[in-house]
């Protein structure tokens, strides 16, 4: 077959998609967040209390059943009382409105798992009152409420995030 | 029409039947399929610019081949230089690039800009391919595995923008990540790996990188697969397109190089920034649409699975009694006891639906010829290619071909004062809409009666011998008329006729055979008057005598 050669007008159209490329590879730039716009973000991981904790007949029970198992097949640092925990409920308010309100359960198939919270929030920069409660979904009035209630100045595209801190059980900012 | 009958029941049944379900078809022909024409009157366009030889558009998988060589090739020189580590992989890519400029920061921009155009020319072959009718039943394979390059091409264009740990790359993996996490394959949202700058450890642009490295490995099992029902894939482009395609790439990354954003910092928001958007376009789009994480996952999923089962949702609007083919497309049948166990109709067929297996008949032949139905595209290339007429579909063999040319050359039955054709055309059903251009038995052509008619599903069956037969039996001239370039549904055609000579096969060559009343038309179909025009001139040249 007769070798061909390329024509001048195929030689320029094979250089049209590179002007194309070299266009759309970066313009037009996108904003993906506004020039006041401020982030807050709830980012940790909290082990709630169980479903159920033993009563003290339950209890002894439990200990004649650890007692009579061998020492290897004793449960070691495992509590008396249910295998599921209870799922946790986190409310944030920015200036004395409720923003977020979730009620996260804990991981695993069993609910036994620990809670891993990621909330984001996106609002103006500015000063902002926000207050952020996290508290373990039981009644039972031993259980602390975790409150982070604060007044912010919120600069603009910077992102606050606050953590929860199991050493010291409190919500802090990082 | 009472005489055309009698020609018509001398003829043999099958033969007869066919011609008789001829006369009123009802089906669209594929160019004037909307859509198909829209693609026929772009890839014209391209053909007048470019020539039929070396349009781009009918080498879309073979520059696709040719950019993924070169992000490869681009990516493996990155990879010497690239350190991991949120600090040490922004500075390494701002070394490779800024202190490398014409070494690191060429390669840097061709494996950036190769990679664009590698999605571009995937996109526009898959566009091709759907308006082409070439997606479905024996061609799903290809279609499916084609469908599915996309996303992992796309997945490997996001991991690649991860390792520069600029601001794209923040919003890339915050973005990604929000999607990822409403998989249920990890218990702890991914999102937190990018909670704040301590939280990117080093182990993740490890990951980062080995996925960006392994996935090449995916891609080009998928085109392996793509490829697999092909017998002779086009690799690589003429190198009168790949030469300017290089160049292309080079120039750009020379005058544009390939630069990163600002650094990567978790505790600030990243406002306005250069995104390539044929990679990252897709998070703006679901960004616009208010489709994050799981939604985004789900709409994304659910228009790409609509997309990839195209081939059973738009069923084929062809029906094959209702073609204009003299040939029935049914099933392929091999006759063992005709069959001698040779490579012709396993090199004819374009999609590997021929075999050869080990004989079990007891013959004295090593091997036997075996249809593999579901790859069969039913074009009829191996039908002619036998040269022991074993090879059948619906009643069609090698002797029915050349029956039928007798037939055509002879007078009909009672003398009806019908003229004898001086030349046949073989004509491809697909090549142009063939609605009034024939008779109404389709046995002529209707400008140019002198000329007799064999509508067939594609020409690259038309093998030398059938031209010789022509010849034999009294044809002063053989036109074969079939599509441009690759435009023919089965893509061989054109190798068939022109270039089988690479791979020694003479048997389909055509083209070689050095007689002046051979004339071979590749048409467009927007050009029916042309070829009327062609027609006519031939055979005023052979009443003339001048191709004696």
């Amino acid at each position: 077959m007769k070798q061909r050669n390329l024509t001048p007008g195929g030689g320029i159209m094979l250089f049209l998609p590179i002007v194309f490329i070299g266009i759309f590879s970066t313009w037009p730039s996108y904003q993906f967040y506004g020039p006041d716009e401020s982030q807050l973000l709830l980012s940790f991981k909290k082990r709630t209390v169980k479903e159920h904790l033993c009563d003290e007949k339950e209890l002894e029970a439990y200990n004649v059943e650890m007692e009579s198992l061998p020492k290897h097949m004793r449960a070691r640092g495992r509590e008396c009382g249910s295998r599921a925990r209870v799922p946790l409920e986190v409310n944030i308010w920015l200036d004395g409105e409720k923003s977020i309100s979730k009620v996260i359960k804990p991981a695993g198939i069993h609910s036994d798992g620990v809670v891993f919270v990621f909330e984001k929030f996106t609002f103006k920069s500015g000063p902002h009152d926000i207050k952020i409660t996290v508290r373990d979904q039981k009644d039972d009035p031993d259980i602390k409420t975790l409150e982070f209630n604060e007044h912010l100045d919120f600069q603009p595209r910077k992102v606050t995030l606050v953590t929860y801190t199991p050493e010291s059980n409190d919500l802090l900012i990082h | 029409m009472e005489a055309e009958s009698d020609h018509v029941k001398e003829m043999p049944k099958e033969v007869a039947k066919a011609v008789k379900a001829k006369k009123a078809p009802k089906y669209i022909p594929w160019p004037l399929r909307p859509g198909n024409y829209g693609l026929v009157y772009i890839q014209e366009k391209f053909n007048w610019i470019f020539t039929p030889q070396l349009n781009p558009l009918y080498f879309l998988g073979s520059i696709t081949f040719l950019l993924l060589w070169v992000a490869l090739f681009s990516g493996v020189y990155l990879f010497l230089f690239y350190e991991m580590g949120a600090t040490g992989a922004y500075e390494s890519v701002q070394y490779i690039t800024e202190d490398q400029k014409y070494y690191g920061g060429i390669m840097r921009s061709l494996h950036r800009y190769s990679s664009d155009g590698l999605m571009i020319v995937i996109v526009i072959h898959m566009a091709q391919v759907f308006f082409s009718d070439r997606f479905r039943k024996y061609r799903w394979v290809a279609w499916v595995s084609g469908a599915a390059i996309i996303p992992v091409l796309w997945f490997e264009g996001v991991t690649g923008y991860f390792l520069p740990w600029d601001q794209v790359a923040q919003v890339t993996s915050i973005a990604i990540s929000e999607i990822i996490s409403t998989l249920p394959i990890s218990a702890e949202p991914m999102e937190r790996l990018f909670a704040h700058n301590d939280a990117v450890t080093p182990l993740l642009f490890f990951i980062m990188n080995y996925l960006h490295m392994a996935v090449p490995m995916l891609l080009l099992i998928l085109a392996w697969i793509h490829c697999m029902r092909i017998s002779m894939p086009l690799i690589n482009p003429p190198k009168q397109i790949m030469y300017p395609i290089l160049l292309s790439l080079l120039t750009l990354a020379i005058i544009k190089p390939a630069v990163s954003a600002a650094p990567a910092d978790l505790g600030n928001l990243v406002g306005d920034v250069p995104i390539d958007w044929f990679f990252l376009g897709v998070f703006v789009v679901f960004e616009k649409l208010g489709l994050a994480g799981g939604h985004a996952l789900f709409w994304g999923g659910a228009i790409y699975a609509v997309f990839t089962l195209l081939p059973w949702i738009i069923k084929d609007p062809k029906k094959h009694e209702d073609t204009l083919s003299m040939i029935p497309q049914v099933d392929v049948l091999v006759d063992l006891q005709k069959c001698k166990g040779c490579p012709l109709c396993q090199q004819a067929c374009p999609f590997e639906a021929m075999i050869l297996v080990n004989r079990k008949d007891g013959k004295n032949y090593d091997t036997q010829a075996e249809v593999i139905p579901a790859h069969c595209a039913q074009c009829g290339f191996c039908v002619n290619a036998c040269e022991f007429g074993a090879v059948s579909m619906g009643n069609w063999n090698k002797g029915t071909f050349h029956d039928f040319v007798t037939k055509v050359f002879q007078p009909a039955p009672g003398g009806n004062g019908e003229s004898i054709p001086t030349s046949i055309a073989f004509i491809c059903e697909r090549s142009f809409n063939l609605d009034g251009f024939l008779t109404d038995d389709c046995m002529r052509v209707a400008t140019t009666p002198d000329v007799g008619v064999m509508v067939i599903p594609c020409i690259g069956s038309v093998s030398p011998s059938l031209v010789e037969h022509c010849f034999e039996v009294g044809a002063k001239g053989v036109m074969v008329i079939g599509c441009r370039g690759l435009d023919c549904h089965y893509r061989e055609e054109r190798r068939r006729l022109h270039l089988a000579k690479e791979d020694g096969s003479h048997k389909f060559l055509v083209e070689s055979i050095n007689d002046n009343r051979l004339r071979i038309m590749l048409v467009s179909p927007l050009q029916i008057e042309k070829i009327r025009q062609e027609i006519d001139e031939f055979n005023d040249e052979l009443k003339k005598g001048v191709t004696a």
